[in-house]
């Protein structure tokens, strides 16, 4: 059932295309538009994940593997990008400095706030990896560089191309920077579509085309990824590997870890404090940040309650039983993953409208479209949560009397728990960053942070913006940290 | 010809030191085992060796080539030692002939050379299998065929059938002996298992706190410890208290010859198996019975109240605790 739900706004989209006229749609296709919008798309995504992996990579190797001065804490640093929402970064950005706008600003902000989704994954499989595939590589001639290239690299792979794959999708779904900096993409495009009444088939149109292009990078890193099955032999020898000292390259290595958490964070939130401190002549509504702060953490923590509780049976299935049903699983939560924002916030709209009026901007469909969004994540981590809990537990609570339900209800689940509510936790603080579905679903008269962040910042009332910027930017700062943390960064397969 | 010479090797993590003053000789084609119980520096040794780990002072060369000195450190990669390290550390990326081919570049014998290692192993039918499609032992065949196919001027192994199950270690490290001999090369194997180092070894260096306290023959480091510490250490002992005199030692267990006169020795040390009841021998109390099927080990107390234990076919009857039997001593006592 929950697959279903996952499925169902892009089901509905397809479906609503159809009505309009299969020849109507083929023909908003085939504009001059469309392919620039392609091209800039594509073009955008694989600027900012190629510079993703060339900055990350890097950072991952300096982080595990070097003598660098408190390695752990830079690890954090590296991680902190990830409270810094597109559109707060973006934000910051434009109220340094106005003018800024298209391409090239677009390229490296969101490379500065999407780097750690590489540095992350690879960082921990950096951990992971075996130190005596590149000692025999040296053992039998290999240069250090060489058995890097030989014996690590294939290591670490499989994480880059995961992590690449997130940034990837990051960049196609990603709705606030660019929307701010002007750069025409399909998300862009499409919420302006939107906005005039007049083209909301073609909204349509272009939302199918923006989640063929997701599932397309969807399929191109599995391709490459191939047999990662090959990738565990025996358990390796359970030894860190020395530190490579880093000597006179010391003080470089420093500049360039904190070039990208200067340009996501730092940048960012100097000019915020700046502008709260030019705001402070207007007195700060501190009743319509609650207002604000109190709608968001009820609509992102209800979301997140319906995301686990349909996520709890699938993960459940995915976590113990192998085979077909799980794959389709699998497939279904890398579609989900694929689903841009505003792809669902369009399809919910026009679903509620023509099947059920009555729900048409009410909390419920935001609800629903958080969950939605967010069941990949959910499903991930209640996954990982019961596979912590050794099936053999659950065997002994059966022989001793226990109904499979019983025993998975006071054993399995007892002890996944605080796993998953930890999971249900970063999921509601992840849905109070989200931007697009929750402008087009929220409900009459109410406000979150990042909707009166985006109103504010629309109309230039950059100060105004401010204190819900840095109220976001500390919530969404408990995850990053938290994320940095775990040493088994886990990318929801 | 000596093919290893290692001096006063010392070697440290941080300010813990490791290893100090390790003296190593080994002669071409033969095989030591470097033995030592858990956190002696055996794998320290092994990675200075390797080149993995630096050494703080020392030396060492191989077949006259300087590896290491006051001026000297060869990177890993230009030494020439390959090492089989615990669970093979295969490249799960590469084919079983791909790894075996690691170490051979681009030279005109390659695939002549990887089929013959591969036909050395027993694993010419693995070929194209990955790693992952292979049992434990199957990956330490290749493992080996791996380290053995650039002709290294010596072979490192690192505890590597400490994996397998116990049935299937004793058979490959036959084997591997086997396949070292074949090549004719020079090895050194690391373990804490005193069977596989007596067993499979030419020579057994015994490695405590990180010094070299012996270096022999498997027999000779057996039956002729360097200390109590490493007799104990190899095997099942018994000691008991003696007084030396004219090549003799006086214990409670009677009169015993020597291997050797060490005169300000006080103790010597015997091994279960010189041990046997007999009616007319030394009176002694049984305290427990330990059956293992093929022998057991019958511990029991002498009237001076020092314990003893006695090995015995397992087929006779058991004794049981609380009786009296008389002990009996073969062979030559070791003063420790």
């Amino acid at each position: 059932m929950g697959a279903a739900a996952a499925a169902l706004p892009l089901l509905y989209l397809v479906v609503h295309a159809g009505e309009a006229g299969w020849t109507q749609s083929w023909e908003a296709l085939w504009r001059e538009r469309t392919l620039r919008l392609l091209i800039n798309s594509i073009g955008l995504t694989a600027a900012v994940t190629a510079s993703c992996l060339a900055i990350g990579v890097p950072t991952a190797w300096l982080v595990t593997r070097t003598d660098l001065p408190a390695r752990r804490v830079w690890m954090v640093i590296a991680a902190l990008p990830l409270a810094v929402p597109s559109y707060v970064a973006a934000y910051g950005w434009i109220a340094t400095s106005p003018g800024l706008h298209g391409f090239l600003p677009a390229w490296l902000i969101l490379t500065a706030v999407s780097t750690p989704y590489v540095t992350l994954p690879v960082a921990a499989a950096m951990r992971r990896a075996d130190p005596a595939l590149e000692e025999v590589a040296r053992s039998l001639g290999r240069s250090p560089a060489a058995a890097m290239r030989e014996a690590l690299w294939p290591q670490i792979a499989p994480a880059a191309g995961a992590g690449a794959l997130l940034v990837a999708l990051y960049v196609l779904s990603d709705f606030g920077a660019v929307s701010m900096l002007r750069f025409e993409v399909f998300t862009f495009a499409i919420s302006r579509q939107y906005g005039s009444y007049l083209g909301r088939e073609d909204a349509i149109v272009m939302a199918l085309v923006l989640v063929v292009l997701a599932l397309a990078v969807v399929w191109t890193e599995r391709r490459l990824r191939g047999h990662s099955q090959r990738w565990r032999v025996g358990q390796g020898s359970a030894r860190s590997t020395p530190a490579v000292p880093l000597g006179r390259s010391t003080m470089p290595a420093l500049l360039f870890l904190l070039a990208i958490p200067c340009a996501a964070v730092l940048v960012p939130t100097l000019a915020l404090f700046q502008r709260l401190a030019e705001g402070t002549r207007r007195t700060l509504d501190f009743s319509e940040l609650g207002t604000a702060l109190i709608a968001t953490c009820a609509l992102a923590g209800a979301g997140a309650l319906l995301a686990t509780t349909l996520a709890l049976p699938l993960g459940m299935l995915a976590a113990r039983f192998r085979g077909r049903a799980a794959s389709v699983l699998e497939i279904a939560g890398f579609t989900g993953h694929a689903l841009p924002g505003i792809v669902v916030g369009l399809s919910l709209v026009f679903f509620s409208l023509q099947v059920v009026p009555g729900l048409y901007q009410s909390a419920f469909m935001l609800i629903f479209a958080y969950a939605v969004l967010f069941l990949p994540k959910a499903i991930g981590s209640v996954r990982a949560s019961i596979a912590q809990v050794p099936p053999v537990l659950d065997d002994v609570a059966r022989s001793l009397g226990h109904s499979p339900v019983r025993a998975s209800a006071t054993i399995t689940m007892r002890l996944a728990s605080p796993g998953i509510a930890a999971g249900a936790l970063l999921v509601a603080l992840t849905a109070m960053k989200e931007l697009p579905a929750t402008l087009m679903l929220r409900p009459t008269g109410v406000d979150t942070l990042s909707t009166e962040i985006w109103s504010r910042t629309a109309s230039a009332a950059y100060g105004a913006a401010a204190p819900y910027a840095l109220a976001l930017m500390l919530v969404a700062s408990i995850p990053a940290f938290l994320l940095s943390r775990s040493t088994s960064w886990e990318v929801d397969k | 010809m000596i093919a290893l010479h290692v001096r006063n090797l010392h070697a440290s993590y941080g300010t813990k030191a490791v290893l100090r003053g390790v003296d190593l000789d080994l002669s071409a084609g033969q095989l030591l085992a470097v033995l030592g119980p858990s956190g002696c520096g055996k794998t320290t040794l092994l990675r200075v060796l390797a080149g993995f780990m630096a050494a703080d002072s020392g030396s060492i060369a191989i077949n006259g080539r300087t590896l290491v000195d006051d001026r000297t450190k060869v990177p890993s990669e230009r030494r020439k030692v390959s090492i089989v390290p615990q669970e093979g550390a295969l490249f799960p990326h590469l084919t079983v002939a791909d790894n075996v081919g690691f170490g051979l570049g681009r030279r005109g014998d390659r695939q002549e050379r990887i089929a013959a290692m591969l036909d050395l192993v027993g694993m010419r039918g693995e070929a194209r299998s990955h790693p992952n499609e292979l049992s434990g032992g199957q990956q330490q065949r290749v493992a080996v065929a791996r380290a053995l196919a650039p002709r290294p001027e010596f072979v490192l192994l690192d505890e590597p059938f400490s994996s397998l199950d116990a049935h299937l270690r004793e058979h490959l490290r036959t084997e591997v002996k086997g396949m070292l001999r074949a090549e004719g090369a020079t090895a050194i194997l690391v373990t804490h298992d005193q069977q596989e180092a007596l067993s499979i070894a030419d020579e057994i260096a015994v490695l405590l706190d990180g010094v070299i306290c012996q270096q022999g023959t498997p027999r000779d480091v057996y039956e002729r410890p360097a200390s109590r510490r490493v007799g104990e250490f190899i095997g099942d002992s018994v000691v008991v208290g003696a007084t030396i005199t004219d090549k003799v030692a006086h214990t409670a267990l009677g009169d015993l010859p020597l291997t050797n006169t060490a005169d300000d020795s006080t103790e010597v040390l015997l091994r279960p198996e010189q041990l046997q009841f007999a009616a007319n021998g030394v009176p002694v109390t049984v305290v427990r019975c330990n059956y293992f099927g093929h022998d057991a080990i019958i511990t029991a107390v002498l009237s001076d109240g020092t314990s003893i234990t006695v090995r015995t076919h397992g087929d006779g009857t058991m004794p049981s605790a609380g009786d009296i039997l008389g002990v009996r001593v073969d062979g030559v006592a070791h003063p420790v």
